[in-house]
């Protein structure tokens, strides 16, 4: 019915316009009866909208919609409104004899037309698109119960994949747009927020796999809040013309601005709060305690590590466990007698609930020729591990004006202060990691009944030799404390009017203050405080001449010239404090020797000039050509110049062949080619020796003697810049009168020329040697489906699904090498490059088998052999990823949920040897058993062959061995009893399916506010990863990555579980 | 209005581009150049330190003087022996060493040139024992695509020439020559030219199961003379007490800071308890007063290394600079003894005289002085080594005699095997610290021919396994014997 009238009164509106021109401007102006005309406008669920533009059709006089969606204008019979909204249909009301209007807008659900930011900031009207950019709003990530911007894109853009460190408070996030393309260098997207870079780095203070993983990437530092939209450029060709940097993609972030079209004042206030736990932690056993399998009998030990001990309901006494009370008991290491029993919430006990708030102020107004905004807000979260948390407060101020001579005026300036309580998590190769200590804790341990720290000395009672988590919680915090600002100003000018220019200078700068605590008597160090300071700037200019001009009725030209110049400057120094003197003092004044172990400046510059032309032919035809020439301070001087360029076109289809029809709406094909260059990082050029460095475990100066050394990476004088070559097509097909939008690309991208360190045999006398070679591929395919499954008053459904597939292989790599460890890789594991392989395919150490695949067993142990050489064990690559949204609204009811599904890819879950090596977990409870390694026993001289029996047979293994010799050494393939060496028997396929968001939304009617003093209202629940599935993985969540951002994915050791959240968010505007 | 933003743009791009040069790209953390005098003492420790830590632990438990967690079951962490071969020798100390020679010779620092040639001669040698055949004439070539493995033989062959070469460099002019940047003999030449014959002596010594001419090679080495002929001679390492920088004993770190995974293996213990040997307190620390806690070899069993680490023997001053053990016993910390400053000893006077001693006595050379004496020589020698370390006490003289008395009892009786049995014995036991000439002798040898392992796991290590990162197209089997090992 109400469709009904609206169509009506269009049809109204439309005709009394058409017969208002029947009067000529003078007429109306000499008979002109101006009357006050007032009125509301409203959306379709009755909700007044603020900030609509109402004018006068052919007149200046015109306004905008008030708080409560109100306005009033002179105005006179016969007249047209024009009434115009961002994302809703305009219209246009003629003025009749009434003096108040009620409008009401619909909101305009053909996505086309709309207007993205593309590169530069440039506005972009979607059908003159050559390539794929996905837009999202930011409603889409604010006010999410998730602080970080990173991990709220999870899902919801195909090509993008996304993982985490864990789920400790402000760890970093990796973010990968349509593969990695670098063998060895950053594969991060570039973000860019408000048309300057934002730095996105990792910086590590101790190398992850030995000591913290929970370090943050600096996105953490932007405000979801303030996030108004964010467009994400996934190929080459829409990055061209950011430059080098743009080859793994450029994540766009346009924060909320004032409005200069916008007048009035606008307040809107945003609070949310929300719990977090953990999302998964191990099925652990109860049945057998702390101990040792020792000569047949599972014996108590009270500083074994293992819980391959006796059988908890039992009789046993050994290893020192006695009758108290008829109770079997012992003494624990702090003297107390103690009972022998199951400790089921030993470890979840140990974590606590954490707690999320955030909450923001946005204020913005405008008035007409100059706008401002001011943004507040405030995010806390305390994690769920005892004393880390996150606390982050930005502070961001914006504002715009037009001069009376024409010149625009744009700046902004952000401060962010981001402070991190982390702790020591994740590596193996300290023993000063809570994760580890916590989740490996023996299953009668009472780890928070017992005493942790002697209170007068503050020395930790450990259970054994590994330290006690509650104690390192307490005394060995890590501290990073981020003060950041960026902005910048910008000057417009309209020379011409086809003829623009303008100038934006800006820059991004912070500084990274940590400090990091090992407590005096963690595993029998004398404490350490690590400072590490990180100052970074980035300073970005850019000069832009933009000019359009219709060069006859069927061809529109358009062109951008530009000059940038960027430059990026670092300082990195890091104090090792050794000896902690006065214990609580956690100064590194407080300790007795320091040494400053790294002193890092690096600096680089780069200027670019750049240009865009493109032309539209009769609004269906699109081409767009770049060009952008660098020049770089990486690279030899006389020859750091490159040049790269990129085509595209697009055709309407529907419009081209006129063929549109109910059932297809629209169609647009689209193909380009782009060519992005890449300079090196700073200072590859020449070897570089190492003053006072390291002689094996002697350090310089010796004995008072300084000594230099000769550096291990083998410079190149010769280096040259390394380009990608992508090409790119796709479609954009609009079906069932605009219901269902499918957005479909297929990309093939290569990176060669690569400019990357590769070991070289060290008989060289390096390690690593700078050079230019290998070839690495990524092609795949993204397809969006974007379906209004349901469409009316009332209701609304509609579903979206971002699905992305990429494939990557390393095609060559330098001549004579087929395989490179790029320099992450952990001794019996780690990702390497290896041609005709997947990026990063995961090796390790293997065991022995024959060739036809039966294992190789040791004929007197009965235990699986290692393989003298490592072997690829697995892909951590995702076979696929799929995003599926559902968004079903009912009047002011919205219930959105995602349901995330990563298939295939493999993870190197090393915690999960050691959850079985140590008999913590259910699968290892079936004790009351032998087991027999299913092989063939090895010959005894050569563990690679079988051996044979007299009539040349392999002979069958039948030696039995226990629960503990088969879970600790024998699934991990080795012949010492070590835990983790064969990474075969820990791979799994991380395939995960994950209701990743599920939020109910309800805005407060309109007539529900009428009393208060609130424009609009809306309260929403959201919860986060509340469930996953990952049928193939035991105890973890397969999502993480213990090496947190970077190259390195797809192994786990020790990482922090990740959490699932539950949260309110309340929010008005006044 | 536009002819001036006009200007005012071109103001901006002009100054931009002017004062931002793009010649910022020298490494202002790092020189790119060094002088001979800087390169020298961290090639030095780096290629000694770089045996002396974990191919001399690994070689210990071998030949189980000590009982270390990993390795006296012959498993080796090949992860760490990885890091030894790539970052501590090749693009390492001998690098730096190689740096030292290359650059010397155009700077016309001989001397320089003359010391680095020695220590390359000595570390390759080494790794000849450990590896057999190594890059050795494609080493040091960043350019070249594929670099070969040399025969372990050749390799010995060709460090003959070079230590002649080094001992030519060393008598000539010099533009510079080294003094406390020496570590090792302070830029003292003669000492260098001592420790350049006994290393050939060494070499000769080592083949002469393979080569049949090593005799008259030995006698050429003896006849001209101008060994190491007294401590004051002696080729070591001597590391320092201080913690940051860490300039300490790798095996006191063990034994004495991180108190974990080391042992001393019983069968030592027996050895020198067996024969009442006066250096025991200097050799072995018992913090449980009196009692000697060690491991058998290969044992996995018994308490862990958590739960014995504060009762049973470490360590004592010789050769980690750690405690003299003066009966009291005490739990060892940091702050114990030297402090870390103890010593490597590459090869001694006493190491010489057993040396020559086994010559004359296998390959009937004319050493100089007669079979009896040599063996004498050599262990009071040793002894004196002991004494020097300057910690106070010291074996007494009558002490000393008596264990001398008694070994060359049992000499005079012995048969030839028993006499070699005796000579290689005593030289096992003097070079306690040096696993890697123990190791030798072992394989060499035979001797000691009485080591036992309790629970038989793993294939013994009769040369070490190449690298996991090396893989050229020339790579030799990781199951030969050492060229010089019959």
């Amino acid at each position: 019915m109400m469709k009904h009238i609206r169509s009506l009164l269009m049809c109204f509106t439309i005709l009394l316009g058409g017969l208002s021109f029947g009067n000529t401007a003078e007429e109306t102006l000499l008979f002109s009866e101006f009357r006050n005309i007032q009125g509301f406008v409203f959306d379709q669920d009755g909700v007044p909208l603020i900030g609509v533009t109402v004018a006068v059709k052919g007149s200046t006089r015109g306004t905008i919609t008030d708080v409560d969606g109100s306005f009033s204008l002179d105005a006179e019979e016969g007249e047209v409104l024009e009434v115009r909204f961002v994302g809703y249909k305009a219209i246009e009301v003629a003025i009749d004899t009434r003096s108040s209007f009620d409008i009401t807008l619909e909101e305009d659900n053909v996505q086309l037309g709309e207007v993205v930011v593309t590169a530069l900031g440039i506005e972009r009207r979607e059908e003159a698109l050559a390539y794929a950019v996905t837009k999202l709003d930011g409603s889409a990530i604010s006010d999410k119960t998730e602080s970080d911007v990173v991990r709220s894109l999870n899902g919801r853009i195909a090509g993008v994949n996304i993982s985490q460190s864990g789920g400790a408070a402000g760890s970093s996030t990796n973010i990968v747009i349509r593969g990695n393309n670098s063998a060895t260098g950053n594969n991060q997207p570039l973000f860019v927020v408000d048309g300057i870079p934002f730095d996105n780095t990792t910086n590590n203070s101790a190398n992850p796999a030995g000591a913290a993983s929970t370090y943050s990437n600096r996105a953490l530092d932007l405000d979801p809040s303030d996030i108004a939209s964010i467009s994400v450029l996934k190929g080459g060709a829409a990055a061209a013309l950011y430059g080098s940097r743009a080859s793994n993609g450029v994540i766009i972030i346009t924060t909320h601005s004032g409005s200069s079209s916008q007048e009035g004042f606008e307040v809107e206030v945003s609070n949310t709060f929300a719990i977090e736990n953990i999302a998964r932690l191990p099925r652990y056993q109860n049945k057998y305690g702390q101990g040792n399998l020792i000569d047949g009998v599972y014996t108590f030990s009270s500083v074994a590590t293992e819980s391959w001990g006796p059988e908890i309901v039992g009789d046993e006494l050994n290893g020192g466990l006695f009758l108290e009370n008829g109770q079997r008991s012992y003494v624990n290491h702090y003297g107390a007698t103690v009972p022998y029993q199951a400790y089921p919430n030993n470890v979840e006990e140990f974590f606590e609930t954490g707690f999320q708030r955030e909450n923001s102020i946005r204020m913005r107004g405008g008035n007409g020729t100059s706008g401002f905004a001011i943004t507040l807000s405030n995010v806390g979260n305390q994690g769920f591990i005892p004393n880390t948390g996150l606390n982050r407060t930005s502070a961001k101020v914006a504002g715009n004006t037009k001069l009376k001579n024409g010149l625009t005026f744009d700046g902004s300036m952000t401060y962010v202060n981001t402070a991190q309580d982390g702790i020591l998590s994740g590596g193996h190769n300290t023993l000063s990691s809570i994760n580890r200590q916590t989740m490996f804790i023996p299953r009668s341990y009472d780890l928070t009944g017992f005493e942790f720290i002697d209170d007068v000395t503050g020395l930790q009672y450990r259970y054994s030799f590994w330290d006690n988590p509650r104690w390192l919680a307490q005394e060995g915090p890590y501290n990073s404390n981020v003060n950041r600002i960026y902005g910048y100003l910008s000057a417009g000018y309209e020379i011409k009017p086809w003829l623009n220019v303008s100038y934006k200078l800006g820059t991004n700068t912070y500084s990274d203050l940590r400090s990091q605590i090992v407590p005096v008597g963690s595993f029998n160090s004398p404490g350490q405080i690590i400072n590490h300071n990180i100052a970074f700037t980035e300073i970005e200019s850019n000069l832009l001449l933009t000019g359009q001009k219709q060069v006859s009725d069927d061809i529109h030209l358009s062109f951008i010239a530009g000059q940038n110049f960027n430059q990026r400057s670092t300082d990195d120094n890091i104090f090792i404090g050794d000896g902690i003197i006065q214990r609580g003092i956690n100064r590194i004044s407080n300790t007795r020797t320091i040494v400053n172990s790294l002193s890092a400046l690096s600096k680089r510059r780069l200027f670019g000039l750049f240009g865009e032309v493109s032309m539209t032919y009769r609004d269906f035809l699109f081409v767009t050509a770049t060009g952008r020439n660098d020049w770089s301070s990486t690279l030899p001087q006389g020859n750091n110049s490159y040049f790269y360029p990129s085509v595209s076109a697009a055709v309407v289809m529907t419009e081209a062949l006129d063929i549109q029809t109910d059932f297809l709406s629209y169609l647009k094909l689209r193909a380009g080619f782009a060519q992005i260059g890449n300079d090196a990082s700073p200072y590859l050029l020449n070897t570089v020796n190492v003053v006072n460095g390291d002689a094996g475990s002697i350090q310089f100066p010796f004995n008072g003697i300084s000594g230099t050394s000769i550096g291990d990476n083998f410079g190149n004088a010769n280096l040259t810049p390394e380009f990608t070559n992508e090409i790119e097509i796709g479609a954009d097909i609009r079906l069932l009168n605009y219901r269902l939008g499918i957005d479909l690309a297929f990309y093939d991208k290569v990176t060669s020329d690569q400019i990357f360190s590769v070991s070289v045999p060290a008989a060289s006398g390096f390690l690593t040697k700078t050079l230019n070679a290998g070839k690495i591929s990524n092609r795949g395919i993204e397809l969006g489906i974007d379906f209004d499954i349901i469409e009316n008053k009332d209701i609304n459904w509609n579903l979206f699904v971002a699905f992305s597939k990429n494939r990557s292989e390393v095609i060559e790599l330098f001549e004579g090498l087929d395989q490179i460890n790029p320099g992450f890789r952990s001794g019996a594991y780690g990702n390497i490059l290896k041609v005709g392989q997947p990026y990063g395919v995961i090796e390790g150490e293997v065991q022995n088998k024959t060739d036809d695949g039966q294992l190789l067993v040791n004929a007197t142990t009965g235990l699986p052999t290692k393989a003298p050489a490592f072997e690829i064990v697995g892909d951590p690559n995702p076979d696929f990823q799929m995003g599926i949204t559902n968004s079903i609204s009912y009047k002011s009811l919205s219930l959105n949920f995602l349901v995330d599904i990563k298939k295939g890819g493999d993870i190197l879950c090393l915690s999960c040897g050691y959850y079985r090596g140590f008999g913590l977990t259910e699968e290892t409870a079936n004790r009351d058993r032998t087991f027999i390694i299913p092989g063939v026993l090895a010959d005894p001289n050569d563990p690679t062959k079988a051996l044979l029996s007299n009539d040349g047979q392999t002979i069958p293994n039948d030696i039995q061995i226990s629960p503990q010799s088969f879970w600790s050494a024998a699934v991990s393939g080795s012949d010492n009893s070590q835990y983790r060496f064969s990474a075969e028997a820990y791979i799994f396929d991380a395939t995960v399916y994950r209701l990743r968001e599920l939020s109910v939304q309800f805005k407060f009617p309109k007539p529900w506010l009428d009393r208060v003093p609130f424009g609009s209202a809306a309260i929403s629940l959201t919860g986060r990863n509340l469930w996953f599935w990952a049928p193939n993985v035991p105890h973890i969540d397969p999502e993480v990555s213990t090496y947190g951002a970077g190259n390195v994915q797809g192994v786990e050791q020790y990482a922090p579980p990740t959490t699932k959240n539950f949260g309110c968010n309340l929010k008005f505007t006044f | 209005m536009r002819y001036i933003s006009n200007r005012v743009l071109v103001f901006v791009a002009v100054t931009l581009l002017a004062s931002c040069s793009l010649d910022i790209n020298e490494d202002p953390n790092n020189p790119t150049t060094a002088s001979e005098r800087e390169i020298l003492p961290i090639a030095q420790v780096g290629t000694l330190e770089a045996l002396a830590d974990y191919p001399n632990n690994i070689c210990s438990s071998v030949v189980q003087t000590r009982v270390s967690n990993r390795h006296d079951n012959y498993t080796l962490d090949l992860s760490v022996l990885t890091n030894v071969w790539n970052s501590e020798l090749f693009s390492g100390g001998l690098n730096d060493l190689e740096t030292v020679i290359k650059q010397g010779s155009e700077n016309e620092n001989w001397h320089y040139v003359g010391i680095a040639q020695l220590l390359k001669a000595y570390a390759f040698s080494i790794m000849v024992d450990l590896w057999n055949d190594i890059p050795y004439s494609d080493a040091f070539q960043p350019d070249l695509e594929v670099i070969e493995y040399d025969l372990g033989s050749e390799v010995y062959n060709d460090l003959i020439l070079l230590i002649g070469d080094a001992k030519a460099n060393l008598k000539g002019a010099s533009a510079n020559s080294p003094s406390t940047d020496d570590v090792i003999y302070e830029g003292d030449l003669a000492k260098w030219e001592k420790m350049a014959n006994t290393l050939l002596m060494k070499l000769y010594l080592q083949t002469r199961l393979v080569d049949s001419d090593a005799g008259s090679k030995i006698q050429g080495v003896i006849t001209e003379g101008g060994f190491i002929a007294d401590i004051a001679d002696d080729f070591q390492l001597k590391f320092g007490s201080s913690s940051s920088p860490e300039n300490r004993h790798p095996l006191f770190v063990i034994d004495y800071v991180i108190r974990l995974d080391n042992r001393i293996s019983t069968y030592f213990g027996n050895l020198l308890y067996g024969n009442n040997d006066p250096r025991i307190p200097f050799y072995f620390f018992n913090q449980t007063p009196g009692e000697f806690i060690g491991r058998d070899a290969g044992n996995p069993n018994g308490l862990s290394q958590f739960e014995d680490q504060d009762i049973r023997t470490f360590h004592g001053v010789y050769p980690s600079g750690g405690a003299y053990d003066d009966g009291q016993g005490g739990i060892t910390n940091a702050n114990m003894g030297l402090q870390g400053a103890g010593t490597f000893r590459m090869m001694t006077n006493a190491q010489r005289l057993f040396m020559e001693a086994e010559a004359v006595h296998t390959l009937g050379v004319q050493g100089s002085a007669d079979l009896r004496t040599l063996f004498e020589d050599g262990m009071r020698e040793a002894m004196k080594k002991v004494n020097e370390l300057g910690v106070g006490a010291t074996i007494a003289d009558e002490d000393i005699d008596a264990y001398v008395n008694m070994r060359l009892a049992s000499f005079d009786q012995g048969t030839d095997e028993e006499k070699l049995r005796l000579i290689m014995m005593e030289k096992y036991i003097h070079q306690f610290g040096n696993g890697i000439e123990q190791f030798n002798d072992w394989r060499r040898t035979g001797y000691p021919d009485n080591l036992e392992l309790v629970v038989e796991i793993g294939t013994i290590i009769n040369r070490f396994p190449y690298p996991s990162t090396e893989n050229p197209p020339s790579r030799p089997s990781n199951n030969e014997l050492v060229f010089w090992d019959n």
